[in-house]
């Protein structure tokens, strides 16, 4: 899987150009996201039916960035609305366009509508994802309506990997969704999709059948729509912890191979119960151990937290930290196989669930196919 | 409507027989929400104007709206329309069989009739006609789901109520979504409610936290009706999936274990999974000890899962067997009850043999309120 790891976020992060306005500090703006199963499902098409129904109630909305892919009816609905110029930028004898930010910045609408959260940024942009731009806008004090498929979320990325073989390149963190206001799930049935999609709405006629035929199998659309449905019913357990008490969860990672998904699971676990998610990897030499980076990177992304352990002792570290964080779940990979000398001793699996009866051991096996 | 047999025809048993005959063209397709003032009225509507643009006779045969109608309905057909265009409109099934159209809007499945029966048991009658229907369903109109909530919602639950069995027949379900606070805005802005039904819904069912779970519910049973839709498209060779995966409840011969059996089942719902319990009979059991595992076997079958009985000497070898038989994709066990670790350990065996098999250990003190330690 090549996944390059976006450059570090640096937030919050001092505005070079100050927006046009600058007096005391706006209040940061709201996030709105429609996530949609798949593309197609009917994100843009909500998005600016509501811009209308915001401007007849008298808002100042703009369109920031909005992908019509020329569908017909998505077209009609733009064509009242305030559109902002794009940014050109020539790279390698191609035209790219994406949002203008410093145009928006300057603009700043009360809400501005950017399609597409997941997007990569043009090279030569201030930032390289376009949800890095929406921050921005947002830290001005805009507003921000926006869209998301299921397949770019980080923690289900695996997921809908393993489901349908499609390789996800993009993703948004999730923090940044869990730091919207609102997340609006888009739904439609998979037979619903690809009849509209027959009809020409979404993909121009001469690529249906291609469409169809591979990432708008209905296979795929079903296991999509399912994985949609319960991240957005799983994220629910925060809004109702009055009823359940929330259970936090900590993941032991070796900052091995498995350990992606090792965390992902850990996010979606904490997720279920309205709970936290630390992750923790145990090292003999914290200064040395350049692996930690990426998997620190990851966790920022994932919005757990992460913690980097000393020591010679796994198990005993990891012991330890689970119940200083009262952790209620703990994530730890299938430990590798063993000589039948070392079954006469606890392995670090063994010690991990004698030492914490109090929580829920989940061993997570390696090749998990 | 006097023809009608004096039995009441169960919606299930016929929509079941319809399909079987093989003479289904026409399909139920129902907007799901989970409180009213969700919008499944706009998007059924929003569906049937699609359609109608693109020539289909799409007529609405009841309504039951709170913008100006003729706003909400447009160009749409209203069966026997009248010009002064009520709020609201039952459905009078024989005017529509006389119609006849192709797709017809039922808002409000489990509202009634001309006749004051139930709307929904007309529509295996326009199935069978050819005719397509796009309607609206509340979350709290299914048995289950009221029944599940009734108890917080303070509130008497309504009637009828639909059964899950009718649910699951269901071709298509979309789910209409809308966060709790979105949906308050709007039954504010759209005077949905009267100010006393606000303020006393405020303190009932529209409280937040309700809400929420609410909303919850009704993602959940939409995943659920796509999880018996998967199955068509999925070839069952496809590699297990997360959440449509079966998970393996390895339960001793013990007292105390159906909160623990409850508990997973839950669980199993939440990811889509499907449940099998499963204990290990090492030596004969005593007349109590069956006893115990009858009642364990109803309170699993309640629950939608199975329950296994398997012989054998060894716990860890049988429970291996057994989940790589049944290609089960997690197995959850209690925690070990010896004191201290040794190496004939079945936790530690069942994880060093199940490679490729998540192994969920339960806590120790949770689940089992008092456990007597055998050997």
């Amino acid at each position: 899987m090549q996944n390059d790891p976006p450059r570090p976020v640096v937030e919050p992060h001092a505005h070079p150009h100050p927006p046009a306005s600058a007096g005391a500090p706006a209040a940061r703006g709201h996030l709105k996201i429609y996530l949609g199963a798949t593309p197609g499902a009917g994100k843009t098409f909500a998005m600016l039916r509501e811009a209308h129904e915001l401007i007849r109630q008298g808002h100042d909305v703009v369109v920031a960035y909005v992908e019509t892919y020329n569908r017909p009816r998505t077209l009609e609905l733009l064509q009242d609305l305030e559109v902002a110029p794009r940014a050109v930028v020539s790279y390698r004898g191609a035209t790219l366009e994406d949002m203008d930010l410093d145009w928006m910045l300057e603009r700043k609408p009360e809400i501005a509508l950017v399609d597409e959260l997941a997007h990569t940024n043009a090279p030569g942009l201030r930032h390289p994802k376009r949800w890095q731009d929406v921050d921005d806008l947002r830290a001005a004090g805009v507003n921000v309506i926006s869209t998301v498929n299921v397949q770019h979320v980080e923690s289900v990325k695996d997921l809908v990997e393993k489901v349908t073989g499609i390789v996800v390149r993009e993703t948004v963190p999730d923090k940044e969704i869990d730091s919207a206001d609102v997340v609006q799930f888009i739904d439609i049935a998979p037979e619903a999709l690809r009849k509209r999609m027959r009809h020409g709405n979404i993909y121009a006629v001469d690529k249906v059948d291609v469409a169809l035929a591979n990432f708008f199998k209905p296979g795929n659309l079903a296991a999509m729509r399912q994985i949609g449905l319960r991240l957005v019913a799983d994220s629910m357990a925060r809004t109702r912890s009055v009823v359940d008490s929330p259970e936090d969860v900590l993941v032991a990672v070796s900052c091995g191979e498995a350990s992606e998904e090792l965390m992902r699971r850990g996010v979606r676990l904490a997720r279920r119960h309205g709970g936290f998610c630390l992750v923790v990897t145990v090292v003999a030499d914290p200064s040395e151990d350049a692996r930690v980076d990426r998997y620190r990177e990851l966790a920022e992304h994932l919005g757990c937290s992460f913690a980097v352990l000393a020591g010679n002792d796994p198990a005993r570290a990891i012991i330890q930290a689970a119940r200083d964080a009262g952790s209620d779940h703990v994530v730890v990979g299938e430990p590798r196989d063993s000589r039948w000398i070392d079954r006469l001793l606890p392995n670090v699996v063994d010690r991990i669930i004698d030492g914490l009866p109090d929580a829920d051991v989940h061993v997570i096996a390696r090749f998990a196919r | 409507m006097s023809r009608r047999s004096e039995r009441r025809p169960d919606p299930a048993e016929l929509l079941r027989q319809i399909a079987s005959e093989g003479r289904r063209r026409a399909m139920l397709r129902v907007y799901l929400g989970y409180a009213r003032g969700c919008g499944t009225t706009t998007a059924m509507l929003d569906e049937a104007r699609r359609r109608h643009s693109r020539g289909t006779d799409v007529v609405v045969a009841a309504y039951d709206i709170h913008d100006p109608p003729s706003k909400a309905l447009g160009a749409l057909e209203v069966i026997q329309a009248t010009r002064e265009m009520p709020a609201s409109r039952p459905l009078d099934v024989g005017a529509l069989l006389a119609r006849n159209p192709e797709v017809a809007c039922i808002d409000d499945l489990m509202g009634l009739d001309v006749s004051g029966r139930p709307r929904i048991e007309s529509v295996p009658r326009l199935l069978s006609a050819g005719i397509t229907v796009l309607a609206t369903l509340h979350l709290l109109s299914m048995r289950s789901a009221a029944a599940a909530v009734g108890g917080m919602h303070g509130d008497r639950l309504p009637e009828p109520l639909l059964s899950d069995e009718f649910f699951n027949q269901i071709d298509e379900i979309e789910y209409v979504d809308i966060t709790p606070e979105d949906l308050l805005a709007r039954i504010k802005q759209h005077a949905i409610l009267t100010p006393a039904q606000l303020a006393a819904g405020m303190q009932r069912e529209l409280r937040p936290a309700v809400l929420a779970i609410l909303r919850e519910t009704a993602l959940r049973m939409t995943a659920e009706h796509m999880d018996r839709q998967l199955s068509r498209y999925l070839p069952t060779t496809q590699a297990p999936l997360e959440f449509r995966g079966r998970i393996v409840l390895g339960l001793p011969v013990a007292a105390g274990m159906e909160e623990r059996i409850r508990t997973v089942a839950r669980n199993a719902v939440t990811s889509g999974a499907k449940l099998s319990v499963v204990t290990v009979r090492t030596h004969r059991l005593r007349d109590e000890e069956k006893a115990l595992l009858g009642g364990y076997a109803s309170v699993t079958h309640q629950l939608g899962g199975e329950f296994v009985r398997l012989d054998d000497r060894s716990v860890a070898r049988a429970l291996v067997g057994y989940v790589r038989e049944a290609q089960a994709t997690e197995v959850v066990l209690g925690h070990r009850r010896r004191a201290r670790w040794l190496p004939w350990d079945t936790t530690s065996e069942m994880i060093r043999l199940l490679s490729g098999v998540d192994v969920h250990i339960l806590r120790a003190r949770q689940p089992v309120p008092h456990q007597e330690d055998r050997p």
